[in-house]
């Protein structure tokens, strides 16, 4: 059996074959599917959890904000103290409420729409990594994958709106489908800059190039990415269809937009889809442009707790180093969300017009041309901070060569200036590493 | 452990997403609603970007679900529920159209198939299942490569010849993106609004003075002829030149004599030169057309066209003499249209243009 250093899929699944193996014998062999299936079904689980319950805690977040905000207390009795069991009480009136279908919707859709919304935003999380190779799949083209399925929860809605038969909610679905067809253009091209510096598409490369120091950061690589973060997080909260972009659901106009003919549990998918976005966008940024799971000063890397380079040992320090940047990950991805509430309760809705001109005039030529100024900055290799930060156990600003992060090591005297090529970021399927492919090539040339 | 053993989980996986892909696609033949058949469309077409990951072609499957899954069912949506009358929203099938689209159908099934069986690799499972691996799926990279002209996958054909042909879709990846960047200006042009208030207004003041648009005055309509004619005139004879210079060896016309006579002015000029100057001259005529259709863009778009020519001229090494009358021969009709348009009584011709 592998040691099994990450918790990536396939070891999950040989912990499963190996329990499976010594229970029942030869009836499970270790390479069994059975264990896959079983390690699969655990990702989901925690997944749906994270959508689930995180959707539960920032509806209650939502509404303290929104109280202090208006200076009102918000929910304050249910579950004791700060009214924390308010968002289950809800949950509960909305299970018991009757799930109507209006006359004129096209019943099968009408039905459908809330869940296509809804797995999109989940299927979503498939590839969002909470740790350096905590990922229920690694894939090769995380941040595509994202985005394109992100892409997917506007079918919901459009769904949702012409099925209802209502007016209002038709004109909610076509102004969310505008909007968010718009916004997938300066979204792309706000992600392509950290994906440029980096160069890879995978998240878990991405959030571990940034490992170090704070300074190593991407918003704090040049201003241009720092000016391209902060497009990002217009178009995420856009995207999202969040205030002061919520024109799809705007109250004032569209009763309640593309959810008007909505009632009970379908309606409360629609809002579990859109905190789950909320989340995962936020998350995408930290990840992006804040560090992911590295906080800003390398705590378990100066303890030597962490996993380094091609350490493929299992490790109870390194276990909680991992923790630790799941927390570290959470956290900032929860005051991402925060600050979209404090967005919300704060700016006053804008009108399609607005929108379009936002997305269009400002944010597209704002992400070109940080797009263009930070590829200038990184050929010319001009000075970032991360240049002048002490260099923290050799975790200067990482260089990426096809998914494989090489490390600038403290040079030894007299020694050849090396990189330590290891496939640190490769989780657990790492037979092929930097070293042997340059050892390789340089035999070939001998 | 028969059982266990016995079931394959990657055969089980293609099963059930290409069972859906088909599935679904058969929905979208059977169904009369139009707004269910895009969304079963986006169900079969998601299936087909599972099968694309389960193949690990991850880059490819996230392509599909952006492009396909995405874009174009959004896109689809939107004719749909804009454009949909009565009659489309549950469409009847015809038996004819069902018998024709059965023939096209199963005509394309069949070459599919067989293109899919002619293929060596794809009829021998793979040697070796157990060196497959998570490997095969980092796809991204060499694609990008290949966009922007390097096949990494081919650096290795040992061929000089067939290497050459290797280099990559730069090239097929540019005209793709121009011809985007074309339909997206068009859909920008067709989709403004301003200009139709501009031509309302316009056709308000045409009640109001209908003289100010009526038949453009003759001296206009005079100079705008002339011009066609000197431009046509200059640009058979370039053409010409071309032409003859390459088929001088061989024919002894009456053209050629003439052309002889000039050559050893023309001779010092660059090989580019003519059909340059010919193409522009063609533009010349298309922006002196623009101008007749009473666009003011056509003058601007002249002047531009003959500073081309100035500078094409002027760079192209020829004796300035010839440069000379080529420029004043060109530039003759547009001065004379840019001083018609602007003289006369106010409003001008040019104030009045749209």
């Amino acid at each position: 059996m592998q040691p099994a250093a990450r918790l990536g899929q396939a070891t999950v699944a040989l912990f499963f074959n190996d329990i499976l193996h010594r229970a029942l014998g030869s009836w499970v062999p270790l390479d069994s599917w059975l264990g896959f299936i079983l390690a699969a079904g655990v990702h989901l689980f925690l997944l749906i959890n994270v959508v689930a319950v995180g959707a539960l805690i920032f509806i209650w977040m939502e509404r303290k904000i929104a109280g202090r905000i208006q200076d009102r207390l918000g929910p304050t009795r249910v579950g004791g103290k700060f009214g924390w069991l308010q968002t289950l009480a809800d949950g509960i009136k909305l299970v018991a409420k009757e799930d109507i279908t209006p006359k004129d919707a096209d019943p099968l859709l009408f039905k459908l729409a809330p869940y296509v919304s809804f797995a999109s935003s989940f299927t979503a999380y498939m590839a969002l990594p909470f740790a350096n190779g905590w990922a229920a799949q690694n894939i090769n083209v995380g941040v595509f994958f994202i985005i394109a399925v992100l892409g997917l929860e506007v079918f919901g809605v459009i769904l949702a709106g012409y099925a209802s038969g209502s007016k209002w909610s038709l004109f909610g679905g076509m102004r969310e489908a505008a909007q968010v067809v718009s916004y997938e253009v300066p979204i792309g091209l706000c992600i392509v800059v950290p994906v440029l510096l980096v160069g890879s598409m995978n998240l878990v490369t991405i959030g571990e190039s940034q490992a170090g120091l704070f300074t190593n950061w991407l918003i704090l690589h040049d201003p241009f990415t720092f000016a391209v973060s902060f497009v990002y997080f217009t178009c995420a909260v856009a995207s999202v269809n969040r205030a002061p972009f919520d024109l799809a659901e705007a109250e004032s106009e569209l009763v309640a937009g593309f959810h008007t003919e909505y009632s009970g549990l379908r309606w409360s998918f629609f809002f579990m889809a859109e905190y789950g976005s909320m989340f995962l966008v936020s998350g995408l940024a930290a990840i992006l442009f804040f560090g992911g799971w590295n906080g800003p000063i390398p705590i378990f890397h100066i303890l030597g707790w962490a996993y380094e380079q091609g350490e493929t040992t299992w490790k109870v320090t390194g276990y909680i180093a991992q923790v630790a940047g799941v927390l570290n990950f959470i956290l900032k991805a929860t005051l991402g969300v925060t600050v979209m509430m404090w967005v919300r309760w704060t700016l006053p809705r804008l009108r399609i017009d607005q929108v379009m001109t936002t997305c269009l005039k400002y944010c597209v030529p704002l992400a070109a041309f940080c797009f263009v100024g930070a590829m200038i900055w990184k050929l010319n290799g001009w000075v970032s901070p991360h240049d002048f930060a002490p260099n923290t156990l050799g975790h200067r600003f990482a260089e990426v060569r096809e998914d494989w992060v090489l490390r600038r090591e403290p040079m030894a005297s007299g020694q050849e200036p090396v990189a330590n090529e290891n496939a640190a970021v490769l989780g657990d399927h790492a037979p092929l590493s930097y070293s042997s492919l340059i050892s390789s090539s340089q035999e070939a040339s001998q | 452990m028969m059982l266990l053993a016995a079931i394959n989980p990657h055969s089980l996986a293609f099963l059930l997403f290409a069972l859906l892909a088909c599935g679904f696609a058969i929905a979208v033949v059977m169904t009369s609603n139009i707004v269910r058949m895009a969304f079963y469309l986006t169900l079969s077409l998601g299936a087909t970007s599972g099968l694309f990951f389960l193949a690990g072609a991850e880059f490819v499957g996230a392509m599909q679900l952006l492009i396909y899954v995405g874009g174009t069912l959004v896109l689809l949506i939107f004719g749909v529920m804009l454009t949909a009358q009565a009659r489309f929203i549950s469409m009847k099938t015809s038996g004819a159209e069902w018998v024709m689209a059965a023939g096209v159908g199963s005509a394309l099934l069949l070459l599919l198939l067989y293109a899919g069986f002619s293929v060596e690799s794809w009829n021998k499972p793979r040697a070796d299942l157990s060196s497959l691996s998570i490997f095969d799926a980092r796809t991204s990279t060499p694609i990008g490569l290949a966009l922007s002209g390097v096949r990494v996958d081919q650096l290795d054909e040992p061929s000089e010849q067939l290497r050459r042909g290797m280099s990559g879709y730069l090239f097929p990846f540019v005209i793709i993106s121009m011809h985007l960047l074309v339909v997206l200006i068009g859909a920008g042009y067709m989709a403004r609004t301003k200009r139709f208030a501009g031509r309302l207004a316009v056709e308000q003041l045409a009640v109001v003075a209908p003289r100010a648009r009526g038949p453009r005055s003759s001296a206009i309509m005079g100079g705008i002829v002339s011009g066609v004619f000197v431009n046509m005139l200059l640009a058979v004879l370039c053409f010409g030149y071309w032409l003859s210079a390459a088929a001088k060896a061989e024919e002894q016309g009456g053209m050629s004599k003439l052309l002889g006579q000039v050559a050893p002015y023309l001779q010092s000029a660059a090989d580019w030169l003519c059909p340059v100057l010919g193409l522009l001259f063609l533009a010349n005529v298309l922006m002196l057309l623009v101008v007749y259709g009473w666009q003011k863009w056509g003058v601007v778009g002249l002047v531009l066209v003959t500073i081309l020519q100035a500078l094409a001229i002027g760079n192209s090494g020829l004796h300035p003499a010839v440069a000379w009358v080529f420029l004043v021969i060109a530039m003759a009709p547009v001065a004379l249209l840019i001083v018609l348009l602007c003289s006369g009584p106010r409003p001008t011709v040019w104030e009045q243009m749209d």
